[in-house]
């Protein structure tokens, strides 16, 4: 009995000796490319026949961080054309991400909705709430859908409001009538629009 | 770096040491006792001759089939067991097990006898709720989980993601606060996030055992609901090659797969292997498909076990690779996603049946190898054990272009443990358990998922030491008590947003206590155990940041602070001594009552869990991104109190079959804002009848049950608010928390359910088992409250199973 107690207290020693032995992490994960995120969007309203171009930036800095972000306001001149270019960047890889939704036009559509009476061509308060609602899209998607990156806007006269654009990503699902519902939001921003 | 090579040699040379101070005994009071049965029918055999092999020792058995043979000089032998008609069998009966039942086959049939024997009882826990998954149910099962066939029993639900992803709860309690033990082995995997099920390959499992109760003295940090004790046969010795192959398939998902194993023993040596593969695609709820809810699994494992007198050395290998596809319409963005996905139905992306696993799916492999030794000395044994683990999970969620097939979730986890447990014969009256374990852990994000870790890199050293110690009186009553000493250290590394690097160190020390008391009065029994527990809070808890497979933004404990408006700020980084992170600790008390008069049996078991420091998820507000509103939630810790009753009751009708009526009931309080928790399974009753018939046709038995199942609607639940009132509210800009900010559900709890199941075993001269079930036969649409495909879709419809099994 006494040489087993012996060799308990020998394992026990030996346990210890193990357990103290505690490890401190050594390895950092490897910094990685935030590639899914968007986190800056530009909006380029550039009036027809001249004129300069007005640029309206969103950025979210600290991305899925609590900090919220504001947009700033549109201002745009009354009874003229623009055409809307949309960029979007994420800023901790600084790379463009316009070019990746726009090859992939028939997994993305941006969707556009604004306070009725700003625009006189589209009419109406955009495809937001109703898919067949007018949006002036330029650009289509192999299988003639539209993309939304380019846009043309006439506006009416002098008024405020909201402007909201929705990039849907909607891999297998896009289709003619598929509507803001479908697929997961990539970009979701409301604007103070403002007409003068 | 540590030497792991070390800790083995360590156990082998105690071993050695052990086996040289053997003495014998030369008294000559061994005895052995034990059950004949005639394997076919299963009813005890009368008159069996039972003598030890090479000695003039020998017996009859009674008229019950029960034989005691006293007086034996050695501590093992050979037994031969023998009766006119039947084959003779030949056992070797070792000091590790007690009371052999011992199966006789007739001479006209093909399969050899066998015994089946109980583990000496390993104590710790004779005073806790143990339950025992039916090995019938085991056995045949076809496409379930671990955590979808321990919830037969009362006290254990489960909490899920889909059909695939299912993990055991156990009074309540789940993931960090039930221990998984893998043939002894803590089952080291993700265990973070309601979605991370263990990578378990039941093919391989041949008992499941569920320990109810606070269980920390015995097994360490983390067995606080309760603990799940998985283990699979062990090579037999003296057994001829023999093997089983079984094909399985079911209907719904139309899945499809098969078993094969083989085992051989000779006299000191014996091994056994076994290979497994199932493939199912999607399954369909009774009125739409659930698009991507295919699975796949493949697995294998080979035991090896040497005995000499006294003397055993086993070893395992087992590796399971698992592939789950998670219901398409149920990975969503931002707050209006969320409610478009959970007001759609069918969810978004339905398509037809197929047998693709797309994204969002998990990937996860599992490597277990173990080598144990034991020694046995006079009424002592010894066991030691080394065990190294691997576990890689790889997560894949609907990402933009050539990231859909990049993880946003890379994980590999080593996991080395040593045990050396010693159970000691009487000293002062005492029998018991004295040991100690000895845990590292080294968790590491692989590069490359182009999104920042969501959990950072660790490494974790644990070690403890305990002691369980019984008494038993002689009026039938037992006092049982237990102690342990813990020290833990969790070492982190991570990227924040920016990917700047941030640490931490978190060092605990924590004693556990155990006290059990159990008595036996004629036919009714009573066990009362009241014991703490402790877990350190996981990773998850403490640094997760941001969204991951849900509609949710997460900050962990250390990753926010509250502001004058209790809304989270999150621009450093904490360390763990700023926020004061301690353990979680747990008392708790359970109390089982069994009463058994003429054919009545009846179990009652009672609980209650007192949480200190409970770390759960709380809304905290919303927050403004890119991609839209969001709400946020934090990590949290408060006070709980999970109380809860269950019970069965069993009825014998003699030839017209039994019956038994089980409920479940418990119940779940925050003791800070009074409010309940998400996830506290609802109330539960299950009725069922069975019947046995013998020799019907080609069939020598055919079991059959019947089986009713009736859900309620949760209705401790916390207070629902909908996205849309979300986003009415941002709309209107209204606050909608309002400052308060107690926890909130997206849904309704769902509404109650009824389910009717059938289930029928049929063997043929024991060498044939077919099984036939049918599952939801009346094809109910339901949803489960713990599961988290709830808001999104309906559980599976009706399913026909079937499997046949053959051995040789």
């Amino acid at each position: 009995m006494e040489k087993v107690t012996k060799v308990k207290m020998l394992a026990l020693a030996l346990l210890l000796g193990l357990g103290l032995q505690s490890c401190s992490e050594d390895e950092a994960p490897a910094p990685e490319n935030e590639e899914e995120v968007i986190d800056k969007v530009v909006l380029t309203f550039t009036p027809d026949g001249g004129g300069n171009p007005i640029a309206v930036t969103a950025l979210d800095p600290d991305g899925e961080g609590s900090s919220p972000f504001e947009t700033s306001d549109i201002t745009l001149s009354a009874s003229t054309n623009y055409t809307l270019g949309v960029e979007f960047f994420n800023t901790a890889t600084d790379e463009n991400i316009t070019e990746e939704v726009s090859a992939e036009g028939e997994e993305h559509m941006t969707f556009y909705g604004w306070t009725e009476g700003l625009f006189s061509d589209p009419t109406g308060n955009g495809n937001i709430d109703v898919r067949d609602d007018d949006v002036n899209y330029l650009d289509y998607d192999s299988n003639s859908l539209p993309v939304g990156l380019s846009t043309t806007w006439k506006t009416g006269e002098a008024a405020s409001g909201d402007f909201r654009l929705v990039l849907k990503h909607q891999p297998g699902l896009k289709t003619a009538t598929s509507t803001v519902e479908v697929g997961e939001t990539d970009v979701d921003l409301t604007f103070n629009l403002i007409i003068e | 770096m540590l030497n792991k090579s070390r800790s083995i040699v360590v156990i082998i040379v105690i071993l050695i040491s052990f086996s040289t101070l053997l003495g014998q005994n030369k008294n000559c009071d061994f005895f052995v006792e034990g059950t004949v049965y005639d394997l076919n029918t299963g009813e005890p055999l009368p008159y069996a001759t039972v003598t030890i092999k090479d000695t003039q020792k020998g017996t009859v058995a009674d008229e019950q089939g029960y034989f005691l043979i006293k007086n034996l000089c050695e501590e093992e032998f050979d037994l031969v067991i023998s009766h006119v008609g039947y084959k003779t069998l030949i056992h070797h009966h070792d000091a590790y097990h007690e009371k052999p039942d011992i199966y006789l086959a007739a001479e006209s049939e093909y399969l050899k006898g066998v015994t089946v024997e109980g583990q000496k009882n390993v104590g710790a826990y004779q005073t806790q709720t143990v339950e025992i998954v039916d090995k019938s149910v085991i056995e045949n099962s076809v496409g379930t989980t671990l955590g979808k066939i321990s919830s037969s029993l009362p006290g254990v639900s489960m909490i899920s993601t889909g059909t695939n992803i299912a993990k055991p709860m156990i009074h309540g309690l789940y993931g960090n606060r039930i221990l998984i033990l893998n043939n002894g082995v803590r089952h080291a995997f993700q265990n973070w996030g309601k979605d991370h099920a263990p990578e378990i390959d039941l093919s391989v499992v041949d008992k499941i055992t569920v320990v109810k109760g606070a269980s920390s003295v015995r097994y360490g940090s983390e067995a606080m609901g309760g603990v799940i004790l998985i283990e699979s046969d062990q090579p037999e010795l003296h057994e001829k090659l023999k093997g089983e192959v079984t094909l399985k398939g079911e209907t719904n998902g139309k899945g499809y797969g098969g078993e094969l194993s083989l085992s051989s023993g000779g006299h000191r040596l014996a091994a056994n292997i076994s290979g497994n593969y199932y493939r199912r695609g999607d399954m369909n709820s009774p009125d739409y498909n659930l698009t991507n809810s295919g699975m796949e699994e493949i697995g294998g494992k080979a035991m090896i076990r040497y005995h000499k007198e006294r003397f055993d050395v086993n070893g395992i290998v087992s590796y399971v690779d698992q592939k789950a596809g998670i219901v398409k319409g149920s990975v969503v963005g931002n707050l209006e996603d969320l409610q478009n996905a959970m007001e759609n139905e069918p969810p978004e992306g339905t398509t037809d049946f197929s047998y693709d696993i797309n994204t969002p799916r998990q990937e996860g492999n599992h490597l277990l190898t173990k080598i144990q030794a034991s020694q046995n000395f006079s009424d002592n044994l010894i066991t030691g054990f080394y065990s190294y683990q691997l576990n890689k999970r790889k997560e894949f969620d609907i990402r933009r272009g050539t990231n859909n097939d990049i993880p946003s979730i890379d994980l590999e986890l080593n996991t080395h443990q040593v045990e050396v447990n010693l159970m000691h014969e009487k000293i002062i009256g005492l029998e018991g358990n004295v040991g100690m374990q000895w845990i590292y852990q080294d968790n590491n994000n692989l590069e490359g998922t182009n999104t920042t870790p969501f959990v950072p890199n660790y490494q974790n050293t644990s070690f403890g030491f305990y002691m369980t110690e019984s008494k038993s009186f002689e009026n039938n009553s037992m006092f049982e008590f237990g102690l342990r000493y813990d020290y833990s250290f969790l070492s982190v590394l991570g990227r924040d947003f920016n990917q700047n690097i941030f640490s931490g160190d978190l060092e605990l020390n924590n004693f556990s206590l155990n006290v059990g008391y159990q008595k036996d009065i004629e036919n009714f029994s009573i066990k009362i155990n009241a014991g703490t527990a402790w877990r350190p809070p996981n990773v998850a808890e403490l640094y997760s940041f941001g969204k991951h497979q849900t509609s949710v933004i997460t900050y962990g404990l250390l990753r926010y602070t509250l502001d004058e408006n209790f809304f989270p700020v999150t621009e450093n980084v904490l360390d763990p001594a700023d926020k004061n992170i301690g353990a979680e600790k747990a008392y708790t008390f359970n109390t089982s009552l069994r009463y058994a008069i003429k054919n009545w049996k009846i179990d009652l078991n009672l609980f209650a869990n007192y949480i200190t420091d409970y770390i759960y998820e709380k809304p905290a507000g919303i927050t403004e991104t890119v991609r839209g509103a969001f709400p946020i939630y934090i990590y949290s810790r408060t006070d709980a109190i999970i109380p809860g009753i269950n019970g069965r009751a069993n009825v014998d009708f003699g030839n017209f079959g039994y019956s038994s009526i089980r409920f479940d009931y418990t119940y779940g309080q925050n003791l800070d804002d009074g409010s309940a928790f998400i996830d506290i399974p609802p109330f539960r009753l299950n009725f069922s009848y069975n019947k046995e018939i013998d020799d019907v046709w080609i069939f020598n038995k055919i079991t059959s049950s019947i089986e009713l199942e009736h859900v309620f609607r949760q209705n401790n639940a916390p207070r629902t608010i909908t996205p849309q009132e979300f986003i009415d509210a941002e709309n209107n800009n209204t606050d909608i928390f309002n400052g308060d900010f107690s926890i909130f559900d997206f849904k309704d709890a769902p509404k109650a359910y009824t389910l009717l199941n059938f289930d029928v075993l049929a063997t043929i001269k024991s060498q044939f088992f077919i099984r036939f079930s049918v599952e939801n036969i009346m094809n109910t649409d339901y949803r489960i409250y713990t599961d988290r495909i709830r808001y999104y879709a309906d559980e599976p419809g009706v399913n026909f199973k079937a499997s046949v099994n053959y051995r040789f």
